[in-house]
């Protein structure tokens, strides 16, 4: 039974043991959703994220660049007790507008989140357990704690991860 | 640069840009030889993750044609319609009668991409004829998906520089407002920086 949903726009994150709680990223294009879970502790994170580095910015919101946001939801999953070594993500979005070929950096910026949040994935012992990425249509994420499921809507297709 | 700064600038910015935006629908009302309204332009400084809100969210689905500004300056040109609207413009655009288009499939989707080349050509000679810019615009590019998902290339693109973006958007329509459409402008901060070299500030 889902009590509350909580939605992650642009760059946010959030990590929560709530079971009767649903996650939801909406219109992920170039985005990517990193979605981590703990299934015996049933803790959950979701990261909407933009960008695939933080470039020693000075960062407000980890969630929006892949390179901070994995390591920060460790973090958070960990203060909430999860246990890291048994902790799997799944990622979800970085679609690429169709039919473009220009090279224009806001058309490389899905491929490349993918990359980058897979990268720091490995560096972190964390195992992709299932991804849907790619292509060229958006996707909205629900992810639901109590059950782990995620549910994947696109244009044409209903999915779970 | 600042938030405070940008808010400098955009007033330069914004009366160039609409000037475009004008001359754009002009060109649009040209094309298809009928007349369109517009409205004043509304314009902003404001935090790029809540862009998608202003298009009625995130998971609205919308129908839009997509055009980045490239050369001297560079930017971003979205024409957003609702999808049944995108429909009567293909309509309209093609001589049919009401209801015709229901699907935009290969040839709506040219259709569109055309009216939107036409009018970013007409938007960026005003930048080029008023502010000596030397720009051009991209093959457009026509996507039906969530407003999420249209925009999140371009603010992406706008948030490796700021965490703010300049958004100038200009509503248009047919005067009964059967066919009405939003025109956005959000440009990189170079075109700021070069408006400001071009007036020798």
């Amino acid at each position: 039974m889902i009590k509350t949903e909580t939605v992650v726009g642009l760059g946010d994150m959030r990590v929560s043991a709530d079971p009767e709680e649903e996650i939801i990223c909406y219109g992920l294009g170039s985005c990517v959703g990193v979605a981590l879970f703990d299934r015996t502790t049933g803790i959950a994170a979701l990261a909407h994220v933009v960008l695939p580095d933080s470039s020693d910015r000075a960062v407000t919101k980890p969630g929006r660049f892949a390179d901070t946001a994995v390591p920060d939801m460790l973090r958070q999953m960990k203060e909430l007790g999860a246990d890291l070594n048994r902790t799997t993500a799944r990622l979800v979005g970085g679609a690429q507008l169709a039919g473009v070929a220009s090279g224009r950096p806001a058309f490389s910026i899905g491929p490349e989140n993918v990359e980058a949040t897979k990268t720091a994935l490995t560096r972190a012992g964390v195992r992709i357990q299932a991804s849907d990425t790619g292509g060229g249509d958006g996707r909205t994420v629900h992810f639901r704690i109590g059950s782990g499921e995620l549910e994947i809507h696109s244009k044409d297709k209903h999915t779970l991860l | 640069m600042q938030l405070s700064e940008l808010q400098n600038e955009l007033g330069s910015w914004v009366r160039l840009a609409e000037r475009g935006m004008i001359e754009a629908i002009g060109g649009l009302a040209g094309l298809l030889g009928i007349e369109f309204t517009m409205r004043q332009g509304q314009s902003r400084v404001m935090p790029i993750d809540e862009v998608p809100n202003l298009f009625g969210g995130p998971q609205a689905e919308v129908t839009a044609v997509y055009l980045t500004i490239i050369g001297e300056a560079e930017g971003h040109i979205i024409l957003i319609y609702e999808p049944q609207v995108a429909f009567k413009l293909v309509d309209i655009a093609m001589g049919e009668p009401h209801g015709t288009t229901t699907d935009l499939g290969e040839m709506g989707e040219s259709v569109l991409g055309e009216i939107g080349n036409v009018m970013g050509a007409h938007f960026l000679r005003t930048l080029s004829d008023d502010a000596g810019l030397d720009v051009q615009v991209s093959p457009p590019v026509v996507v039906t998906d969530m407003v999420g998902s249209v925009l999140d290339g371009a603010l992406a693109d706008l948030m490796i520089q700021d965490d703010h973006a300049v958004i100038v958007d200009m509503g248009f329509g047919t005067p009964t407002e059967d066919v009405s459409g939003r025109f956005i402008v959000l440009p990189n901060q170079e075109i700021i920086n070069q408006l400001k070299r071009a007036s020798g500030q």
